[in-house]
């Protein structure tokens, strides 16, 4: 017997994996992460139905849901616009921590009434966001600095910043214990009624409606499709890449800015160290699942703050570690790198009965 | 067809969705002879030549080499079996050096391991000079190990040095390929191919990137190499190399045979009849068009490459409206960064431009545009295009900020798709059903280029540089690109023809420039030119024979002519009209 494996490279890309791709991906990460939850003893099914079916009928996995999309849709945005340039925006989180440290700043220490002050904050966390991040753009598009190796440290460093002022200049009300003062009253997301989510979700809304016409509709996004597609035509053609880059990156990095203070200003209440659970980082499968479009983005960041959600439902029923949600982060990952490879090639995989000759190495035979 | 064939192909049928490649295709080389595949783009001559190499599996047909069946499942088979390839577009390691690219897959052992080579297996081993016991050495298990981890260039760099130099290849095998330029590129791969003893040499479109005389040089390699007994498969669409060149051609037209025929016996005008199913003007309707004011000047243009080496070495060109100005060169000598520097893209060190008058110098590519500078880059997918991005956008690459495309604070994508199937529709753009669908990279070479010329065009541009415009595209769509040209020529567009096709030149230009190492060395007018003379200012060479001072003479007129811009071309080049006619003469 012998397997014989057969890769030709398709000529073109069937429409139905073109779509069916962000399907296939979850479906192939999930499965494989059914192997993790037999290992520790936990029917799969039952698991996952806790995980999506409980998590989706309940208004409070609902809500919780709808709270957790926020960050991530906005991060996730951070890192798709930069993406259709065809730069890597990897520090979303470090974007959303200075986001998060300017409007919690404004909301503490501003007096103004509420629609006032929401929109001062919102927009302070933007531009602190956008600012961080055009750092990396700016060398990049100036001097070709990767993008990539800037944007990633600097998180670390907007971390670390966040986490030095909640011990020092910004420390407040907690006594010993990191963390900044309260935001004020005035500074925190209303509740939408019936839905019973905060503000924040509705701001991510817009984000993402911006993004999306920013991109389909306009000759900025015009020139980042192309700048993303073939920089050199391009710019022969008289566009700047210069521009684009920074663009990308700013408004990029002010959706992440956006993001921080929403999490501060709708959840937690005021800014602690280490208060995000990288949703900074979980942008990046949620960008590269969603990067034919913005509305493919807020999906994507649906489904991993059902993720998020629903794993920590699934601690508390069966005992799983928690970390079983980066596990089957880094699946969809894994499944999405697979998922490029299947469209670039087609596979066919033949069992035949006899054995071919084997080319003898001479090494073996000696 | 042949009694005894060296390579038949019979019956060969290879099917993409939608398309048909190859239907019920024959096809056979002999021994030792020189065969050309002659086609338009898309008729089906690389899927063929495929399906040959291994890389495409027939739905259909038989192959057989040297009197077996050959059935191959990649090229590596195909490369057992003694066929080589030279592909059009180059595959090679940019960051390896030439040696590198050339062994890659076909490396030695480091020195030490290795057996003398000519001596013939180990029979030479005991006059080796290695460190290495014989024991270690001639033991199976330390070659296998030395085979697959250990490797030695400096024979092969040497080996492939005396290879280059025997078939005329100039290569430095010890740089790195990124530094090569085009031309020197396909010689690496011409090498590649040499290096693995191939008994059937296949090369697809092998001069499209060559000078004339490398080309004449290549010529008499596969002579050679045709003479050693060696089949070489000549893949063109370029008709004068099919009738210099081959013994035989074959004709392919939308995926099928139209006949193979004894190259003796037929001429171009019946190659070109065969190839596109009807008659084709080889003379191009070249009205008198009475220049304008100058539409480009530059005075003192430096500029370097992309290694930080100066390319241009001040260049002072004039162009005016209604004229074409030839530059003729042998690829690598300032042509790309001329190019780029005249349409904006790299910014001149020294020197200045100005387009109508207006000098934008140090300006960026937007400024170019804006001004009425329209660019064909010499490479359409690297420069020319967005290959997975639709024909709509990229046919509103250049007109993107015109006010017509306004809807409100958005952009018009409808009236972007109209003004893309407007060039389409104008510059017979095939293949598109849907502009919005399609990906420019879909398009065949030819109807890519007509693309990129529609949408430079239909600007109706001040300027147009064209580099290597018509480079790589079938005869009907060279016509169609040449024309496209001299109509706007008509309609009072200067332009600048950077082109190492002489015929396109000769043809094309009112005033032919050669440029040699980033200088303009040679002026001259096709109706005054010695062809002769312009391949020798090409490579750098001065007149053989006959008085120095008197040459100098001439190229200080003719640099007088380039700084004035447009004196009547018959006064200035007077001395050299007698040549000329000897030129006209020879040409067809």
């Amino acid at each position: 017997m012998n397997l014989s494996v057969e890769l030709e490279a398709r000529e073109d890309v069937p429409a139905w994996l073109v779509y069916g791709t962000p399907v296939f991906t979850v479906v192939g990460a999930l499965a494989l992460s059914a192997v993790a939850l037999v290992a520790l003893s936990v029917n799969p099914i039952a698991a996952y139905g806790t995980m999506f079916v409980e998590t989706l009928t309940n208004p409070f996995g609902l809500r919780q849901t709808a709270t957790r999309t926020v960050p991530l849709v906005l991060t996730g945005l951070a890192v798709y616009l930069p993406l259709r340039a065809g730069l890597w925006n990897v520090g979303a989180e470090g974007q959303l921590y200075m986001g998060a440290v300017v409007g919690t700043w404004i909301g503490v220490n501003v007096s103004l009434p509420m629609v006032a002050l929401i929109p001062l904050a919102i927009l302070g966390a933007g531009v602190a966001g956008g600012l961080w991040a055009g750092i990396p753009a700016y060398l990049r598009a100036k001097w070709d600095v990767n993008e990539i190796i800037t944007t990633l440290l600097l998180t670390f460093v907007a971390v670390q910043i966040a986490s030095y002022l909640v011990r020092g200049p910004m420390q407040g009300g907690l006594g010993n214990i990191p963390g900044s003062a309260e935001l004020l009253d005035a500074a925190k997301y209303p509740t939408i009624p019936v839905l019973e989510v905060h503000a924040g979700f509705l701001v991510a809304l817009l984000a993402v409606a911006a993004t999306a016409i920013l991109v389909a509709r306009t000759r900025m996004g015009f020139e980042v499709t192309f700048v993303g597609s073939n920089p050199l035509a391009a710019a022969q053609a008289g566009m700047s890449t210069f521009r684009v880059y920074l663009f990308v990156f700013l408004v990029g990095g002010a959706f992440a800015g956006i993001g921080g203070f929403s999490e501060i200003s709708g959840v937690q209440g005021r800014l602690r160290p280490a208060f995000s659970p990288d949703y900074g980082f979980t942008a990046i499968p949620i960008a590269l699942l969603g990067r034919n479009g913005a509305v493919r983005v807020l999906l994507a960041a649906v489904f991993f703050a059902v993720l998020f959600v629903g794993g920590s439902r699934l601690e508390v029923s069966y005992g799983v570690p928690a970390a079983l949600v980066d596990v089957i982060q880094a699946l969809v990952i894994l499944c999405l790198i697979t998922a490029e490879f299947f469209k670039r090639y087609s596979v066919d995989v033949e069992l035949a009965a006899e054995s071919a000759p084997a080319d003898g190495e001479p090494g073996g035979a000696a | 067809m042949d009694e005894d064939p060296f390579l038949r192909m019979s019956g060969v049928r290879k099917e993409f969705p939608g398309v048909v490649a190859n239907d019920d295709v024959d096809f056979s080389v002999r021994r030792g002879e020189i065969h050309g595949l002659l086609g338009e783009n898309g008729a089906g001559k690389s899927t063929l030549m495929k399906v040959l190499y291994g890389l495409y599996d027939a739905d259909g047909g038989s192959v057989h080499l040297g009197g077996e069946p050959l059935d191959l499942d990649s090229p590596q088979d195909a490369i057992d079996r003694g066929i080589g390839m030279v592909h059009q577009h180059f595959k090679l390691i940019p960051r390896l050096s030439v040696a590198e690219n050339v062994v890659l897959g076909e490396r030695e052992p480091a020195g030490p391991f290795r057996e003398r080579r000519g001596t013939g297996g180990d029979d030479g081993s005991e006059e080796s000079d290695s460190w290495l016991p014989d024991a270690v050495r001639r033991n199976r298990v330390a070659r296998a190990l030395a085979e697959r981890f250990t490797i030695g260039l400096d024979a092969s760099a040497a080996e492939i040095e005396a290879l280059a130099d025997d078939y005329g290849f100039d290569v430095d095998v010890r740089a790195p390929v990124a530094e090569l330029d085009v031309g020197e590129r396909q010689r690496v791969e011409i090498l590649k191919a040499l290096y693995r003893d191939v008994d059937l040499l296949i090369l697809d479109e092998p001069t499209a990137v060559l000078t004339p005389t490398e080309a004449e040089r290549l010529f008499e390699t596969l002579r050679t190499l045709a003479d050693s007994g060696i089949s070489v498969i000549f893949i063109t669409h370029k008709l004068a190399e099919a009738t210099a060149i081959t013994d035989r051609v074959t004709v392919l037209r939308e995926g099928e045979t139209v006949g193979t025929v004894e190259t003796g016996s037929v001429d171009q005008a019946e190659l070109a009849r065969l190839m596109v199913g009807r008659e084709v003007l080889f003379s191009l309707d070249k009205e008198r068009v009475e220049p304008g004011d100058p539409v480009l000047e530059t005075s003192g243009l430096r500029a370097e490459d992309d290694r930080g080496i100066e390319a241009l070495s001040g260049i002072d060109l004039s162009v005016r409206a209604g004229e074409i100005v030839g530059v003729a060169g042998v690829s690598g000598n300032g042509q790309r960064e001329l190019a780029e520097a005249l349409a904006g893209v790299r910014d001149p060190t020294a020197g200045a431009i100005a387009v109508d008058g207006r000098d934008l110098s140090g300006e960026p590519a937007r400024s170019f545009v804006d001004a009425g500078v329209s660019f064909v880059p010499e490479d359409r997918h690297e420069y020319g295009c967005a290959p997975e991005l639709s024909v709509m956008h990229n046919a509103a690459l250049k007109e993107l900020r015109d006010d017509r495309f306004d809807d409100g604070p958005f952009l018009d994508y409808d009236e972007l798709a109209r003004y893309a199937e407007e060039i389409v529709e104008e510059f017979d753009v095939r293949g598109v059903h849907d502009v919005r669908e399609i990906p420019a990279g879909d398009l065949s070479g030819g109807n890519l280029q007509k693309l990129i010329l529609g949408r430079e065009l239909v600007r109706d541009p001040d300027l147009l540089v064209a580099h290597q415009p018509t480079r790589g595209v079938d005869v009907g769509a060279i016509e169609f690109l040449r024309e496209a040209i001299l109509d706007q020529r008509a309609e009072g567009t200067g332009t600048v023809l950077i082109s190492e096709d002489l015929d396109e030149l000769f043809d094309l230009s009112d005033r032919l420039l050669v440029i040699y190492e980033g200088e303009i060395v040679h002026e001259t007018t096709p109706e005054a030119a010695d062809r002769e003379r312009v391949g020798m200012r090409m490579t750098g060479g001065v007149e053989d024979g006959g008085a120095p001072a008197a040459d100098a003479d001439g190229d200080a007129a003719d640099r007088a002519m380039t700084d004035g811009g447009g004196l009547d071309p018959d006064g200035a080049t007077g001395p050299y009209r007698d040549a000329g006619a000897t030129a006209r003469g020879e040409r067809r």
